[in-house]
């Protein structure tokens, strides 16, 4: 081949649309077609999301509230869709896409499409220092109303300070050594664990009751407070992953190659991982855990539009929005006028879709 | 191009490269060898910069390997390491417009640097295929299609360095042709290459150059025809064996 070949010159080809070209377009408008799709149809889904549920909503009701009409009862409906329904669908939806953007990164980082941001003791120890207050606030001494503001601050700061202690035994002398990461949090975890299952021993059955509800997850009581510093938490570290997309991409073929074309790999590494932790401790913190939200979303998208985190990024974030949105919606509205716990839902979509993946990958079709 | 002055690797009590003094050309084909733990992959991981010597020191163009910015050592020099391949399904094009990274150009300019590789190295078949379901002999052709595309400027490949750990390895003896004339043609644009390998006459056929190494210790470097003398082998390798001509450009080492 050499003969035939050698005569082609090494300088950039003149300007035509060769084949490299034709492939990049065809998969950059495939791409933002999906992402505009996808864009065109969030409006509807929260106006459908914000619809359902145990007090039914008109749209002209809403309209009379709006323009002013003296009507009661859409005075009521407008309340319940300002202050009840509405801030709890954003909820879903801002959580939704900052967990499944959490574990595209995570999954990244770990060079594992099996991980997810639980691996760094995140919700472990969001769930433990949760718990910690639940069961011990009332004998504290502090006062019952104080518990709900105590609750989201307490699992924040478990979920740093457990995740933190996971990357300080990951730390060696050249920096975070991802296999270590896994490994300390694998170790973590289980003793996290263990101390659940110590708490869960002193609770009283009420107590009991509610930490098995916190570790599902719920959406309700969600308000405009809570959605604004979410939304902040979850904005922030997503732009630093945003910023460092190019070189995660180029992470996922091994740590030693993405040094070899330039990348700070440590650098990279460290304000990831540390983003990972903080946007997941915001969407925990309020709501608790949602599962198999950040394994999964990483997962599908990654089906439909390859591993590159330029395109993983963005389009795992509608589609997880797109999942917690629909699955609390449904955890709400299916058993009325009592609700689910959202994390049953998403467990009910994740668990066959990751035994799925582990059948496949036994029957070695692994190739995600 | 590449110098090593009185490098010394240490780990713990074991010394794995002693005073080790090379100069590789460019635009040469120079190769590494010596029998197993000689310090050629050590070489090679502190030419690459993955370590650090405990003396002596390494310089690339003129300057010390350890201040170069990553940047600029991302489009000089391109290092294709025996590893694993990634799990995730990249398509072929993706993986090789990645090379461009650390080049400051626009997207045009990068598509237009893979196309010129892409043809070069008759890739067009394989472009949309995941990097996960190529064939061993592929796979090469892909990495070595990324390694030349990382280094490629307007002007070819004229003072970049390819660095390479055992390639031939995997491949059969139809690849191992395949590859090693792909090497040439990287050679023709004015690249300059280091290669790892086990095979001394497999070296012997394509090197312009060669370093022996024996446990850490130079046993004699310079131009092949120079170095691929009887004595030399036998004390690199400790094997018995003499060396045969064919033509005026060909010798192989025949063990006893």
């Amino acid at each position: 081949m050499s003969e035939q070949t050698s005569a082609i010159p090494m300088q950039p080809p003149a300007a035509r649309v060769s084949e490299t070209q034709r492939l990049l377009t065809r998969d950059h408008t495939r791409f933002m077609t999906l992402c505009a799709g996808l864009l065109i149809v969030a409006p509807l889904l929260v106006m459908w999301a914000a619809s359902q549920g145990a007090m039914s909503l008109s749209l002209e009701a809403l309209w009379q509230s709006i323009t002013g009409t003296d009507n009661t009862d859409a005075n009521l409906q407008m309340k319940v869709m300002w202050e009840i329904r509405l801030p709890r669908v954003l909820m879903s939806l801002i959580t939704g896409a900052g967990l499944a953007i959490s574990g595209a990164v995570m999954q990244g980082i770990c060079r594992n499409p099996l991980a997810d941001p639980g691996l760094i003791g995140v919700s472990s120890g969001a769930a433990l220092f949760a718990a910690v207050v639940m069961v011990f606030g009332g004998a504290m001494g502090l006062p019952a109303v104080l518990q709900p503001l105590l609750l989201p601050i307490a699992a924040f700061t478990g979920a740093l300070v457990v995740s933190m202690l996971v990357f300080r035994l990951a730390r060696t002398t050249s920096g975070i050594n991802t296999l270590l990461l896994i490994l300390a949090g694998v170790a973590i975890n289980a003793l996290v664990g263990t101390l659940m299952g110590l708490l869960a021993y002193v609770a009283d059955d009420g107590t009991l009751r509610l930490i098995t509800f916190w570790s599902m997850g719920s959406y309700a009581g969600a308000n405009w407070q809570q959605v604004g510093l979410v939304a902040l938490g979850v904005g922030l570290p997503a732009t630093l992953m945003w910023r460092y997309k190019t070189e995660l991409t180029l992470m996922l073929s091994g740590e030693q190659e993405a040094k070899y074309l330039g990348v700070p790999v440590q650098k990279v590494k460290s304000y990831s991982l540390f983003a990972v932790a903080l946007l997941t401790a915001c969407c925990v913190c309020f709501t608790g855990i949602v599962g198999f939200v950040g394994l999964v979303t990483p997962h599908i998208c990654r089906m439909v539009v390859g591993p590159d985190l330029r395109k993983l990024l963005p389009l795992s974030a509608l589609t997880g929005a797109f999942l917690v949105g629909s699955a609390d919606t449904l955890a709400r509205t299916l058993i009325i006028p009592s609700e689910l716990p959202v994390g049953i839902v998403t467990s009910c979509l994740g668990v066959p879709f990751f035994l799925y993946l582990l059948l496949r990958e036994r029957k070695g079709q692994y190739h995600v | 191009m590449f110098e090593t002055n009185n490098l010394s690797v240490r780990v713990g009590n074991t010394t794995l490269l002693n005073n080790v003094t090379v100069h590789f050309h460019s635009n040469q084909l120079s190769a590494i060898l010596g029998a197993n733990g000689a310090g050629k992959s050590t070489l090679l991981k502190v030419l690459s910069g993955d370590i650090a010597p405990s003396s002596g020191t390494v310089s690339l163009c003129g300057q010390k390997l350890h201040e170069w910015p990553a940047d600029e050592l991302a489009t000089t020099r391109a290092i294709m390491a025996q590893q694993r391949r990634p799990q995730f399904a990249f398509t072929v094009l993706e993986y090789l417009m990645l090379a461009r990274h650390a080049w400051v150009e626009s997207k045009q300019q990068s598509i237009e640097f893979t196309d010129t590789i892409v043809q070069r190295l008759e890739l067009q078949p394989f472009l949309q295929r995941p990097i996960t379901q190529l064939s061993g002999g592929e796979w090469q052709r892909v990495q070595f299609a990324r390694s030349w595309l990382q280094v490629l400027s307007h002007e070819g490949v004229k003072n970049k360095v390819l660095l390479l750990d055992e390639p031939t390895a995997a491949l059969d003896i139809y690849q191992q042709g395949r590859f090693f004339s792909l090497l040439k043609e990287f050679m023709t644009e004015g690249g300059t290459v280091l290669i790892v390998l086990h095979d001394i006459n497999q070296a012997a056929r394509i090197a312009d150059a060669m370093l022996l190494l024996n446990q850490g210790h130079v046993v004699a470097s310079g131009r092949t025809q120079d170095v691929f003398s009887e004595s030399h082998l036998n004390r690199c390798f400790n094997v018995s064996g003499s060396v045969q001509h064919h033509g005026d450009n060909h010798a192989y080492f025949h063990y006893l």
